[in-house]
């Protein structure tokens, strides 16, 4: 692959993590996570876990890899 | 220990600690070892997002609505998802145009507008002024509940004189610290590099802080989050306090923060300034998009754990648990630290948004109102230089007394995180004109300001007002019943929109008046040459050759501009633009040379990193003498510049186009000359065919016509072979005929459905007779009957008497064997002819459907005593079955010599 078409691969992949984040942000993902029991519900915890998994995605997108 | 003078010690360390961090960076960078190139230092300055808001705020909301509180730092986290498409466009312009604030990029992306940055710097004021007095209210209020613990912090915010009111001596001691930092110097650049590093630590410092009580309340004051969970659990009222419910506005309310915090990223002043004009590298951007939301995820980790405590122990304020809980546990260190913390928070977010709203108010609004007054630049005055930088620094000191004055009469009635969506909602609407205008070329000045003007209007009525009302300063009536008692007009409920959160119902007004007019103004509306001009620098701004020069036609001495730059930016700032001033100085000759374009280009810039675009475009134009600008010609050289590639890239395409045809063409040629070659050869060996049996035929004719008495038995014989051979040379013109008319397509086929088996056993019989004269073995293998094919019955024994013929005269001499097979294979049926001669070569394959193939390899000496063809025959019958719709090829048969396969397609009724 040549460098142009890896920037702009890198660049499409990472609009589809905008989208993928938006659609887990947003209320079809939240009102079934928030729907389902347990005592405090479990919101907090899926809107934590979603977040530091989108910034793993985003630092192995964005950080330059360590191969020669 | 907690007495006020350790506190009031400490936290004064604190600030001389940050000001000699602030130094350092500053020499630093004078020396040109620069303390902030680096990306981590970048993300941690930008985390000037959390303010003591977050610190002390977060917790407060959280208690109160739930998980919302995330929402306000997910919005970052997808714009710096997106920080490649949008911040790294807005850093590339700042950089090319030296823009000093938003409200100077807002101004030069509409044609360098002064009002519009006026407009922008007022409504930037208005906004902010309100975030700038929760800052300083929560300093105060964590000052009170430190000292007065575990009495209420009501007790401080008193109406006494205002020099009896901590908070005014907060701000007047932020007020100096800012000045003595921010406003050193009137650089070029505008960048404040020493600041950024103190913001950097400042920083560090709130998320140790805040992680140090999130553990102590976790780990130490319950045992561990499985503890505290359970003791929730127990707790009734606590039962749904993290729900979706508990969210104000519910599902809606939740999208309509999330898109206020996206926004809002963007366009707070202190977030611009330096997420853009403090950015000294846009490849830093990258680490910061991943490393800025671990900061935001790492800060509200124990945001949850710390409210479901506070609410568990009964604490008092929820904006107060981060202080109130390690009090409450007779801790001393831990509270001071917290303090320091939010210190830390409030101060970071005050000193960058104080610098970035000077600057506004500097080169935004006193600038063009200085450069108004007739004879200002003129030549009689002095430097502006000081001037400027005293500017600045009374701005700052009025900002912070405006902020004091906010906190002193209204502040009290709000919640702390109440003030701050405010502030977020007002910001919001600088968003349209700045994301919009970055994009869309075709956003006009007018479309931009009217939709600026029309959301301030709406968000001032909708959200503004309404807390005035709340704070008792006006008739609370307002709210409930609407103006005058018009319902419709209600400000939380506009036409009767209600049932959303506040900040969404204000967002989704604001927003659709802002935008539309944005969008409908400028579809009407023609931008001025100036404009288009800004408007391509902008939206082109990722382009590769966008030019950045060439933009000045007018005509200027190199000494007027000389004497311009030292006036307004001292001789420092003046010696990085010349490159030789002293020769100017010295030179009347150098003193009268016409300046040239880059030069007035670089004179340009460095004004505008200093005064702004706007202002700096109006000084130029004072010592341009005639055609000031033709911002006409430079659209022609973007146009141009675009088209050439684009040309460029089409010719290219073109060219790889032609090289690929010409391939093609070379190719084609090849081929001709080979047909044609062919041909040659072809005819030459039809007459050679042609020949044999004429001159055989011609020589017993003469011999008949010579020897008139030659006997009855010879005659009959030399008759004989005459009429065999003009059999054969018929024959053989019937072949050459039948080639050339498949070849040229105009043989007809009568194809009717016939048994493939059939037809090969009455070709069998035909050539019984002969078969059983050479003592030949023939075997016939029939695996389908009957074989229905799609066939002219005539053809198609012509093709296999032709392949029987073949296989006769290429089997072993002494043991010919012969073997037919019929058999189906898959959609097909396939005949194949098999000998066991001595077979023929892999690579000479196909060359025996050659015409005349056979005659070229009687030419070859290693292979001998070849039967005698007219080297026709299994050309046409290829071309025949070609025609019917199958395939002709040869193999290697199993009795050891050819196997020629005939494959005709299965017939179905």
């Amino acid at each position: 692959m040549n460098p142009l078409s890896a920037s702009s691969r890198r660049r499409e992949r990472l609009i589809a993590l905008a989208l993928l984040a938006l659609f887990m942000f947003c209320p079809p993902m939240l009102l079934m996570i928030d729907r389902l029991p347990g005592f405090l519900g479990w919101l907090p915890l899926y809107l934590f876990i979603v977040w530091a998994v989108l910034i793993g995605f985003t630092a192995w997108l964005v950080e330059p890899s360590k191969r020669p | 220990m907690r007495g006020d003078l350790v506190v009031i010690g400490t936290a004064f360390c604190y600030l001389a600690l940050l000001f000699m961090v602030a130094a350092w960076g500053d020499r630093r960078a004078e020396q040109g070892r620069s303390l902030i190139g680096s990306p981590t230092v970048y993300a941690l300055s930008i985390a000037v997002y959390c303010t003591a808001w977050t610190f002390y705020g977060s917790v407060g909301r959280a208690a109160q609505y739930g998980p919302s509180f995330l929402l306000i730092y997910l919005g970052p986290t997808l714009a710096m998802l997106l920080a490649p498409f949008t911040l790294r466009k807005m850093v590339r312009i700042a950089a090319q145009q030296r823009i000093t604030s938003i409200a100077d990029f807002i101004s030069a992306r509409y044609g360098k507008s002064a009002r519009l940055g006026a407009l922008v710097a007022l409504m930037a004021l208005v906004t902010i002024t309100p975030y700038i007095a929760l800052q300083l209210k929560a300093i105060t209020v964590s000052h009170a509940v430190l000292m007065n613990y575990p009495l209420g912090a009501d007790t401080t915010l008193d109406n006494e004189r205002f020099w009896m009111d901590r908070s005014f001596w907060i701000a007047m001691v932020l007020a100096v610290f800012i000045i003595l930092f921010g406003t050193r110097h009137l650089d070029a650049s505008e960048r404040h590099e020493g600041m950024v590093a103190a913001i950097a630590v400042e920083s560090l410092v709130k998320l140790i802080a805040f992680i140090a009580v999130g553990v102590f309340v976790t780990f130490i004051l319950f045992a561990g989050p499985a503890a505290l969970f359970a003791e929730v659990a127990a707790t009734p009222a606590l039962m749904n306090s993290m729900r979706l419910d508990n969210v104000p506005g519910g599902a809606t309310g939740w999208v309509g923060m999330l898109v206020l915090a996206f926004l809002a990223f963007f366009t707070l002043p202190r977030q611009f300034q330096v997420l853009v004009v403090e950015n000294v590298d846009e490849q830093h951007l990258n680490r910061a998009s991943w490393l800025f939301p671990l900061y935001l995820l790492l800060i509200n980790l124990f945001v949850i754990p710390i409210a479901l405590a506070g609410l568990l122990l009964g604490e008092g304020d929820p904006d107060s648990f981060v202080l109130t809980l390690p009090l409450s546990a007779g801790l001393e260190g831990l509270p001071l630290l917290v303090f320091i913390g939010g210190l830390s928070a409030a101060t970071g977010m005050v000193i960058v948004e104080t610098i970035a709203l000077s600057t506004m108010v500097s080169n935004q609004l006193m600038m063009p109102l200085l450069l108004k007054v007739k004879g200002l630049y003129s030549g009689r005055h002095g430097r502006l230089a000081d001037w400027l930088l005293n500017i600045r620094r009374l701005a700052i000191l009025l900002i912070l007394l405006l902020g004091y004055l906010y906190h002193a009469l209204i502040g009290d009635s709000y919640s702390l995180v109440t003030i701050g969506l405010v502030s977020f909602a007002g910001v919001a609407q600088f968003a349209p004109a700045l994301l919009i205008g970055l994009y869309w070329r075709g956003a006009t000045r007018q479309g931009a300001t009217l939709g600026l003007l029309a959301g301030f209007f709406i968000w001032l009525y909708t959200l503004l007002l309404p807390g005035f009302a709340q704070s008792g300063w006006l008739d609370e009536a307002l709210i409930i019943q609407g103006p005058w008692g018009i319902s419709w007009l209600s400000p939380y409920a506009l036409l009767g929109l209600s049932g959303w959160d506040i900040y969404t119902h204000s967002l989704f007004w604001s927003m659709l008046a802002n935008v539309g007019l944005l969008v409908g103004i400028s579809l009407f509306t023609r931008p001025t040459p100036m404009e288009q001009t800004q408007a391509t620098l902008f939206t082109e701004a990722m382009h590769p050759h966008l030019p950045t020069t060439a933009r000045w036609q007018g005509q200027t001495s190199e000494g007027a501009l000389h004497a311009l730059l030292v006036r307004y930016l001292g001789e420092g700032a003046t010696l990085r633009v010349f490159t030789d001033p002293h020769a100017i100085l010295n030179d009347s000759e150098a003193y009268q040379r016409p300046a040239s374009s880059e030069l007035i280009t670089r004179a340009e810039q460095a004004l505008s990193g200093s005064l702004g675009s706007a202002s700096a475009s109006v000084l130029i134009n004072s010592v341009l003498r005639g055609e000031a600008l033709d911002m006409e010609s430079v659209l022609t050289i973007l146009d141009t510049t675009s088209q050439a590639l684009e040309y460029n890239r089409r010719l290219e395409q073109k060219s790889q186009e032609l090289a690929r045809i010409g391939e093609e063409l070379r190719s084609a040629n090849e081929r001709l000359r080979e047909v044609d070659r062919m041909k040659d050869e072809f005819v030459a060996m039809v007459s050679h065919e042609l020949r044999t049996p004429l001159t055989s035929i011609r020589s017993f004719a003469e011999i008949l016509r010579d020897t008139p008495d030659i006997d009855a038995e010879k005659r009959q014989h030399f008759l004989g072979i005459m009429v065999l051979e003009s059999q054969r040379l018929s024959r053989l013109i019937d072949e050459i005929l039948d080639l050339a008319r498949l070849e040229s397509g105009r043989l007809s086929l009568k194809p009717v459905p016939v048994d493939l088996t059939h037809v090969a056993q009455q070709s069998i019989e035909a050539l019984a007779r002969l078969h059983d004269e050479q003592g030949l073995t023939f075997e016939l293998q029939v695996e389908a009957s009957p074989a229905m094919v799609l066939a002219d019955p005539d053809r198609l024994e012509q093709v296999i008497i032709n392949l029987l013929e073949n296989a006769r005269k290429f089997a072993d001499a002494q043991q010919p064997n012969i073997r037919m097979r019929i058999y189906a294979y898959d959609n097909c049926f396939r005949l194949s002819v098999e000998d066991n001669g001595s077979g023929i070569p892999p690579a000479e394959r196909e060359n025996v459907f050659e015409k005349f193939y056979q005659l070229k390899l009687k030419e070859a000496p290693q292979i001998q005593g070849r039967p005698k063809g007219s080297g026709l025959g299994l050309p046409i019958s290829r071309a025949i079955i070609h025609h019917l719709g199958g395939k002709l090829w040869a193999e290697t048969s199993s009795l050891g010599g050819t196997a020629i396969q005939l494959e005709l397609p299965r017939h179905t009724v």
